[in-house]
């Protein structure tokens, strides 16, 4: 028996994170906008203490991590958890609940960030509420609602698999099963372990592994399974090989978790843990390799989809990043590499290709795909779509560029021991350029959001399916004109 | 496969766990013989710059940490090689230069100083002649690296040596406006930690000996230097934090190790 969408999806929960999540980005991407500013000595509010640049920094990174990445995966979970199992989720009521307990989340951590009450763990900075070391309150805890948002989430995606007893599962479900239990765990761990009970080195083994694990355990598998979900859907094919999804998720949950130590590459962590650390990394590029190469067989005979249907074009672009993110990964973990573009801006360009060029790429193809479903209006502009793709990839690129390039500037540097300030003015050009890419980011940005709320409110055709969907080509073999959409398998 | 869900339940819950066996427990295994050290162990030994922060602000450090504390701190030695001071003279200043450490590193952390500074130093790419001893496991087994500082990102240099390396007064100007001491430094001032907004008025000795300088960029940088030198009075989180920076590296017996290329 197949339910009416209508009853299936609860468009406005899907809405509710939608808004929220862009709303955040705009916060997170201005905030590392102004942050960049701080490096070519125009920061406008030098000497203003909650606007401290360092404290900016913060608000970037998790203004994007809790207020972007999550709201847009549980937006978009919404909606391809019980279109793939056939179920609705748990509850609208504890959607609504959740819904509004992130939201107070991300605000209260935004605002205890820039009140000083940050925590000292990459992406773990959500304040705990409690003077360090001791149970005296200082702020709201934040962790702790973090905790109840990720297991109510578990609880309301876990119902839709649990009734699909009988049938076999997609593999989105598996990721995203996987991914939510990894994701409170991978929470739990980084952000009461290293800060209450584990000092030093060992805290610091535990901190890389949080570091990682939120990137590997949390947003990989959510973006992965969604990929899974929209891509067939969208090019109106099911995925190419099934075979393959399976090695892809099984390796993924073997060697992404063992990756963790690879952020403090020759520190004094144990040296056999760190060689683990590099070997695991290494072998991950292995399973991306299976996943990249699965898609793109499915794109096969769609491939004009590309140039003409935007969600598959982001999706696409977002793909071939994470390939090359990949590749980077398997050889800059090695200890030679490491000697020169640890500690430089290697790194944080190596992460801006992952965190913006995949996964907030996916995304933002999602809520391209899905706006006008749940609006029920047609785009605003199309065009602006597609130059907003632009500005956006190419500034993406740019900074990308830039940072390695800058990283392996400053590398060298110091290891010629050349003084310290004439390293720093070095990078100042390479700096420049930089803020110039994240104002082209920020640029299409802003299209996107003027489209958006354009879209909601002026109806310039109404919402038709057909013209979301990839065209079948009438000279496609008859064998190729699958009926269905992958998640009904 | 597929039809066994409960597989993937085991799978979330077991390679997860797997993960943490191999880079969280066994490290934790390799390390456990390395004895832990509390705050007040770790105070139990002030460091000279914590004498000089009574010396060269008296009321700022009256106010920050008691008269008591202060009389005790003047007790102590001036430097490394005098004798070591009266054991009880020690141990009352021991509570103040504990809290001290404690609340510096919470501003440390709040002003996310540690996003580009690390906190360890690699045996590789010359780090040992520029910063000093390379790091061991040893010296983070304490109170105050719950969790450690180490840092993944060098904009500013290494502070996991900073001992030594700068006087106090030094870490109170750069606080106040980095570019006063590094010209062409991007980080950001800090002059919430201090007990005012100084608005300087050079007197007219000042402004003679400026006018004398000839170039420009040299003139407003030491016009700078000397305002910090001479007006500046770090507030209690200022103090504490110039405390904790000095503390860094304190704990080797190798000192200093200054030299040039910083």
């Amino acid at each position: 028996m197949k339910r009416p969408e209508s009853q299936l999806v609860h468009y406005d929960l899907v809405k509710h994170h939608f808004v929220f999540g862009v709303t955040f980005l705009f916060v997170g991407l201005l905030a590392g906008f102004l942050y960049s500013l701080q490096f070519i000595h125009h920061y406008p509010f030098e000497g203003i203490e909650w606007l401290s640049a360092a404290r900016v920094r913060m608000l970037h990174t998790n203004a994007i991590a809790y207020g972007f990445l999550v709201n847009g995966f549980t937006g978009a979970l919404y909606y391809a958890v019980p279109r793939t199992t056939g179920n609705p989720v748990l509850s609208r009521k504890l959607g609504v609940f959740l819904g509004w307990a992130l939201q107070f989340t991300v605000l209260a951590t935004a605002v205890g960030i820039l009140l000083g009450r940050a925590q000292a763990v990459e992406w773990g900075e959500t304040p705990t509420g409690f003077e360090p070391g001791s149970l005296q309150p200082n702020w709201i805890p934040c962790d702790l609602l973090v905790c109840v948002f990720a297991v109510g989430l578990a609880i309301q995606m876990s119902a839709p698999m649990l009734r699909a007893r009988g049938k076999r599962l997609y593999v989105t479900a598996w990721y995203v099963t996987a991914g939510l239990i990894w994701t409170i765990l991978t929470y739990v761990m980084g952000n009461f372990l290293p800060e209450w009970f584990l000092p030093g080195t060992a805290g610091a083994a535990v901190v890389g592994l949080y570091i990682h694990d939120l990137v590997g355990l949390f947003v990989t598998p959510m973006g992965w399974g969604l990929m899974y979900f929209f891509v067939p859907v969208i090019l109106r094919k099911p995925i190419w090989s099934h075979s393959l999804s399976i090695i892809g998720f099984w390796a993924l949950a073997f060697f992404y978790p063992l990756n963790g130590v690879h952020h403090f590459l020759l520190s004094p962590i144990p040296m056999y843990v760190q060689y683990g650390a590099i070997l695991a990394t290494m072998a991950v590029e292995v399973v991306v390799t299976t996943v990249v190469v699965n898609f793109f067989a499915t794109l096969w005979g769609r491939g004009h989809a590309v140039r003409e249907n935007l969600p598959i074009r982001w999706f696409y672009t977002g793909m071939v990043l994470y390939f090359i993110t990949c590749l980077q990964c398997a050889w800059h973990t090695t200890v030679h590499a490491q000697k020169i573009i640890h500690f430089t801006d290697w790194v944080p360009g190596h992460a801006h290709l992952v965190m913006f060029g995949v996964f907030t790429f996916w995304l933002i193809g999602i809520i391209t795909w899905l706006w006008p479903r749940i609006t029920g209006n047609e785009w605003y502009s199309k065009k602006l779509l597609s130059h907003q793709y632009w500005w956006t990839v190419v500034g993406l690129s740019v900074m990308f560029v830039d940072l390695t390039a800058a990283g392996l500037v400053q590398g060298f540097m110091q290891r010629a021991l050349d003084p310290w300030l004439e390293i720093v003015g070095a990078e100042v050009p390479f700096w420049f350029v930089r803020t110039l890419s994240g104002a082209m980011i920020l640029l299409g940005y802003a299209m996107f959001l003027y489209n958006l709320w354009m879209t909601a409110r002026v109806q310039r055709a109404p919402y038709r399916e057909e013209d979301h969907l990839a065209r079948i080509p009438a000279e496609t073999p008859a064998d190729l004109h699958l009926p269905t959409t992958a998640p009904e398998v | 496969m597929d039809r066994y869900k409960g597989v993937f339940l085991v799978a979330g819950l077991g390679m997860f766990f797997l993960a943490f066996v191999a880079s969280g427990i066994l490290p934790i295994a390799t390390l456990s013989d390395i004895p832990y050290q509390t705050l007040d162990e770790i105070a139990g030994d002030p460091i000279p710059e914590w004498r000089d922060l009574a010396e060269r602000w008296p009321e700022a450090f009256e106010e920050a940490f008691g008269a008591e504390a202060r009389e005790q701190a003047l007790l102590l030695s001036r430097n490394l090689e005098d004798q070591p001071a009266d054991p009880a003279a020690v141990a009352a200043t021991t509570r103040a230069y504990a809290e001290a450490l404690d609340r510096g590193r919470d501003i440390y952390i709040a002003e996310g100083c540690w996003h580009c500074h690390s906190q360890y130093v690699r045996g590789v790419s010359q780090e040992e002649e520029r910063w000093g001893p390379v790091a061991m496991a040893d010296e983070f087994e304490n109170e105050l690296q719950l969790p450690q500082l180490w840092g993944t990102r060098r904009v500013g240099p290494d502070l996991s040596r900073e001992w030594g390396r700068h006087t106090n007064d030094w870490h109170a100007a750069h606080l106040w406006d980095p570019k006063a001491t590094s010209p062409g430094s991007v980080m950001p001032a800090y002059p919430w930690l201090f007990e005012e907004d100084p608005v300087w008025q050079p007197e007219e000795a000042v402004r003679a000996a400026a006018a004398a300088i000839a170039d420009e960029k040299e003139r407003t940088t030491w016009l700078r230097r000397e305002l910090a030198r001479t007006r500046l009075r770090p507030n209690r989180d200022g103090l504490s934090l110039i405390t904790f920076l000095q503390w860094l590296g304190s704990w080797k017996p190798e000192r200093p190790w200054n030299n040039a290329s910083l």
